[in-house]
């Protein structure tokens, strides 16, 4: 797809609009489930790994997809990106990738004789990055602090990215040679971190059935335009979340922190990122509040990269730490008491 | 979904201190009840003393402290310091902080006071001993008033501590209880409980009606030894006077419903008078016994001689064994007059004079005794010769008695020479026709009980029963220059099985209709001469001589040796006393001390409010947060607090880390099977989650959901209870899980 624009020109990046109001709650809810429809017609019995990326790209977090060879990581990646009519760019990482492949470099324009910034893969609404894992930790780090930033800096000279602007990257956990895992910190900029498992034998009939032809990615047509993307954005941005809830998502993090089989707990950042997914998944959910099932929901996805386990269960294969990182958050849930009322707790 | 916020009530503080207020009349009101058992009234200001501190103090503490149950604890603390400043001051260190020997004196007065509740009469006089029972009970009392109402928000519990109070002098004997006090705390509990009374729940009522269930089986089910004779409606009341034994012995002779009293054997051919007292006071309106301290000396190892009995008069010696029943009294009954009397606990000790024999710390109740008497056999020339008297301080006339009795008692005696002439003159006047026996007219006409003002209207009806014919002979006796003084004891009963055909001795049977009073006169050198004037009652003296003692002997009739049929026969229900007495055990463990019995009761008040505290205490918290939903105080908060505690009690597992729709989804499952009204809980449960998640989760708004809340949840608790087993109930109820792990310091988060 690697389909940048030939040519940089000032404000190419801002596809969207600047300002974007929220739109009612009704809309909100019909353009989600046409989005989420037009996903599941490329990924049959995901529908968890597809809400949880749709919850990723409206929290304008980023989603690293985590699996096997086969299952459907970068489908799902496409059909989220092509879904919506936005810039869409994918980067094939390889080892020899370099971080100027991905930020665009300044080439000397002859003809002007002047500097020109010609714009990596980046510089698009939605960044696929296909076996993340692979480059080098130096490419790696440029697409991280993209990212994290939102902004390029080359040749001292900061462009910012799009607005909306997701990276979802995906990364192979099995091979580890000539692997680069992505370090702690690294991982820590991902919103959200899923795996797409395999299909239930049905499912998996299903496929061979539609897929038998043609790619029905091609068929896919976009359903949601980039300014109703980011009036969806601003509509789950807008979500309340009560200090009850902050409070519950601060006591799960701070739990994580202390637990003893853990060795890294859950940063800040994950606590905000936390609160930011729970607030999409509460506006696809009809709600204008989050409530402590949201954060419930989400604190696997969002907080089980980020945090290293301590001796026994640190199995990391390209950061991927398998059940029991998952099982370890699930029992931190578990014994958090939930905040009632306003703020004050029992 | 916005409503306007109601009004709210008026502030805690001020309601709670109204309470305050309330319970203090409403408990000095049922305290004052009691005023029917205890003379005197210093024992309500020391009781309403207590009180008022521990109210006082628990009020004030709780205008500091927002825990109201600190309010409770501080005025139980208060109340113990007050009562050992009142009662253990001397034993305390500075007087308020106590030490072993302020328990030791506690015990003692504790002691002291159980031996003179079960010495005394009513109304008792309130020794300290009584008084401190009063004040600690009391004070208990208001503790728990105040827990109940103020700490646990359910008023309408304090009518049972209330009522415990207000029933004491019915326990005693039901005419005794005050209507007029018993309105008075009924109206102080209406303040107290009006508050509350819009409002339904089913919470307190379960209690109220387990406690009340429970009360009702148990209560009379652990009182044998006393309720018997209670539900009898007999009661030997006229013995539980025991200062004075002749009050109400009217009452007793009316007595439908005879218990049996004591029985005995005796080693005399006929059955023997067993006398309490004697009265020799004829001034007053009521007759008393004359109790003068007892000298210690006065054993009964050796009773004083008989007092004018000189050794020419025949007197055999006799040996009785008695045996006493469920009858309570500080006086003994034995024949008169005893020389020895053995196989007694307590002390027991004899009066000089009219060698009564009383005890101080003992009652006769329950006793088996054995009495060595004299059987005092004056012939008719003894007591003919006996010179005149009329000296004696006995013998004088009663100030105020009205001329009639005098004037009657000259025509009466007209033509007989000596005293005992006259004496004799006097019992055949009563007992010759012209006088009926009635324990019915004088009660209907107005004279009844004992005292000089009953005895002329007695001579004018010429019905009346043995007090009126026993005080009428007795004081007309006085008009004629004999000593005189009234008898008041038992007729010698009716002699039971083994006087037919075995060998055994005759035991004689003696019930409470047996209660009798009857004239002793005074003739010198033979001593106090027992006479008999009231018409088909006992038996006449039989006094041996010469056949021919003129009209005097008329009415004597030797035959009468043993009591005779209409003794028996004179009580309605004389067959069934006989049936009723022969099945009647008296072993010595049948009866039991009042005092016990008294103890037992407390105690098992104390262990029913024990056993239903965790309740009340579960009940409280609820009604708490209820008030608390109501009022719109983190509503949100106290509801799902409330369902998630009432379903862990109900035994589903509910941990705080639930999120309330993980919750109410699964309290969603249980109701879905429940019986009753399923889809009302269904929809209350989900009106519930949502308001509870849009109060706590949604954005700040001005919402009032705490009507709302506080309906549904209870809408909702009802429907888990329903789906509830019963052992599960039951165990909510009586031992809250939530409340166990409170009190372990257990918070449950993962259910």
């Amino acid at each position: 797809m690697n389909s940048f624009p030939a040519k940089f020109e000032p404000g190419h990046a801002e596809v969207s609009l600047p300002v974007a109001e929220p739109m009612p709650i009704r809309q909100f809810l019909d353009l989600s489930r046409k989005i989420i429809e037009t996903i599941e017609t490329v990924i049959d019995g995901k529908r968890e790994a597809v809400e949880t990326a749709l919850t990723v790209l409206l929290a304008e977090g980023h989603l690293l997809i985590e699996d096997v060879p086969g299952v459907g990581k970068t489908m799902l990646a496409r059909a989220l990106a092509r879904s919506v009519d936005c810039s869409v760019s994918r980067i094939q990482f390889t080892p020899d990738l370099l971080p100027a492949d991905i930020t665009g470099v300044s080439v000397f324009n002859q003809s002007e004789r002047e500097f020109e910034f010609k714009p990596g893969p980046v510089f698009a609404n939605i960044v696929i990055g296909d076996e993340i894992n692979r480059a080098s930790p130096k490419t790696q780090s440029a697409l991280l602090e993209s990212m994290e930033e939102r902004q390029v800096t080359v040749d001292g000279k900061t462009y910012l990215l799009a607005n909306p602007f997701t990276v979802v990257a995906t990364q192979n956990p099995i091979e580890m040679e000539g692997t680069y895992a992505l370090p702690e910190a690294q991982r820590d900029r991902f919103m959200a971190r899923i795996s797409m498992g395999y299909p239930d034998p049905a499912s998996e009939i299903d496929m061979l059935r539609t897929r038998a032809t043609s790619s029905p990615l091609d068929a896919l047509t976009p359903v949601v335009g980039a300014a109703e993307l980011s009036s969806m954005i601003a509509t789950a941005r807008a979500v309340f979340a009560s200090p009850a809830v902050e409070q519950y998502a601060v006591a799960i993090a701070q739990a994580t922190r202390r637990d003893s089989e853990l060795r890294l707990g859950a940063s800040p950042r994950a606590t905000l990122q936390l609160v930011r997914a729970a607030k999409a998944r509460s506006a696809l959910d009809g709600r204008e509040f989050v409530l402590p099932d949201d954060i419930n929901a989400l604190a696997v996805t969002v907080l089980g990269h980020r945090l290293i386990p301590s001796g026994r269960v640190g199995v990391t294969v390209g950061g991927y730490s398998g059940e029991t990182i998952a099982e370890i958050v699930t029992r931190i849930v578990a014994e958090t008491p939930v905040p009632l009322g306003a703020g004050t707790g029992d | 979904m916005t409503l306007q916020r109601p009004a709210l009530p008026k502030s805690t503080a001020a309601m709670d201190l109204r309470m305050s207020g309330l319970l203090f009349a409403a408990l000095g009101c049922a305290v004052a009840g009691l005023h029917s058992i205890l003379m005197d009234s210093a024992w309500w200001f020391a009781a309403l003393g207590v009180v008022f501190v521990v109210l006082a103090v628990a009020a004030a503490t709780r205008y500091y402290s927002r825990r109201t149950w600190v309010g409770t604890a501080a005025g139980a603390l208060a109340g113990f310091v007050v009562l050992t400043l009142f009662f253990g001051a001397g034993t305390a260190f500075l007087g308020i902080v106590p030490t072993g020997g302020t328990f030791a004196r506690f015990g003692s007065l504790a002691q002291a006071a159980t031996d003179s509740i079960a010495r005394q009469s009513v109304p008792a006089f309130a020794t300290v001993g009584i008084q401190f029972l009063l004040c600690w009970t009391i004070g208990g009392i208001a503790v728990v008033l105040d827990a109940v109402a103020i700490s646990g928000r359910m008023p309408a519990l304090t009518g049972i501590p209330l009522f415990i109070v207000l029933a004491v002098p019915s326990f005693v004997r039901a005419p005794l209880s005050d209507a007029f006090l018993f309105e008075l705390t009924a109206v102080a509990y209406l303040f107290i409980v009006r508050n509350r009374l819009r409002r339904v729940q089913p919470g307190v009522a379960i209690v109220v009606g387990t406690i009340a269930v429970l009360g009702a089986l148990i209560v009379p089910a652990a009182l044998p030894p006393v309720t018997p004779a209670d539900a009898a409606g007999s009661g030997i009341g006229v013995l539980a006077e025991s200062i004075n034994p002749i009050i109400n012995l009217g009452a007793d002779l009316r007595n439908s419903n005879p218990v049996q009293a004591l029985s005995y054997t005796t080693t005399s051919s006929t059955g023997e008078y067993l006398r309490l007292t004697t009265l020799s006071n004829f001034s007053g309106k009521q007759w008393a016994p004359a109790t003068p301290k007892l000298s210690r000396a006065n054993t009964l190892a050796r009773v004083g001689d008989p007092p004018g009995l000189t050794t020419a008069v025949a007197s055999p010696a006799i040996s009785t064994n008695i045996q006493i029943g469920a009858t309570t009294g500080q006086w003994l009954p034995t024949p008169y007059p005893a020389t020895k009397v053995t196989g007694l606990t307590g002390t027991w000790l004899w009066q000089p004079g009219s060698l009564a024999i009383r005890s101080d710390n003992s009652s006769m109740q329950g006793q088996k005794y054995s009495v060595l008497s004299l059987d005092v056999e004056p012939t008719i020339q003894q007591l003919q010769a006996a010179g005149s008297s009329a000296s004696d301080p006995l013998a004088a006339v009663p100030k105020g008695l009205d001329p009639i009795v005098a004037a009657t008692a000259r025509k009466v005696v007209a033509g007989a020479k000596t005293d005992f002439d006259k004496a004799v003159a006097l019992q055949s006047y009563f007992r010759g026709g012209t006088f009926t026996y009635s324990t019915k007219t004088p009660a209907a006409e107005g004279y009844d009980g004992s005292g000089i003002d009953v005895i002329a209207p007695f001579l004018q009806a010429k019905e009346g029963y043995c007090v009126h014919f026993a005080s009428a002979m007795a004081v007309m006796a006085r008009t004629l220059g004999i000593p005189s003084r009234v008898a008041v004891g038992f007729l010698p009963g009716k002699p039971g099985h083994g006087s037919a055909n075995d060998n055994g001795p005759t035991v004689y049977t003696v019930s409470s209709a047996d209660m009798h009073a009857w004239p002793e006169l005074y003739f010198a050198g033979v001593g106090w001469v027992r006479f008999e004037p009231t018409p088909s009652k006992g038996f006449e003296p039989n006094f041996p001589s010469a056949p021919s003692t003129g009209p005097s002997t008329g009415p004597v009739d030797p035959s009468t040796v043993v009591p005779s049929a209409p003794a028996v026969t004179a009580t309605p229900n004389g067959s069934k006393l006989a049936n009723d007495t022969t099945n009647k055990s008296i072993g010595p463990g049948a009866s039991q001390n009042a005092a016990q019995v008294g103890w037992g009761g407390v105690s098992l008040v104390v262990l029913l409010l024990l056993l239903a505290s965790p309740a009340v205490i579960r009940v409280g918290i609820r009604r708490r947060r209820i008030d608390r939903i109501r009022l719109g105080d983190n509503p949100a908060g106290a509801t799902w607090e409330e369902l998630r505690e009432s379903a862990r009690d109900l035994g589903f597992p509910a941990p705080s880390s639930q999120t309330p729709q993980q919750l109410s989804g699964y309290l969603a499952e249980v109701l879905a099977v429940s019986v009753g009204d399923r889809d009302a809980s269904l929809a209350a449960l989900k009106e519930l989650r949502e308001l509870v998640e849009d109060e706590s989760y949604g954005p700040p708004a001005y919402n009032y959901y705490g009507e709302r809340m506080a309906d549904a949840l209870l809408v909702v608790l009802r429907g888990l209870r329903r789906s509830a087993s019963l052992p599960e109930r039951l165990r909510a109820l009586l031992l809250p899980a939530t409340l166990v792990d409170r009190a372990l310091g257990r918070a449950v988060v993962r259910g």
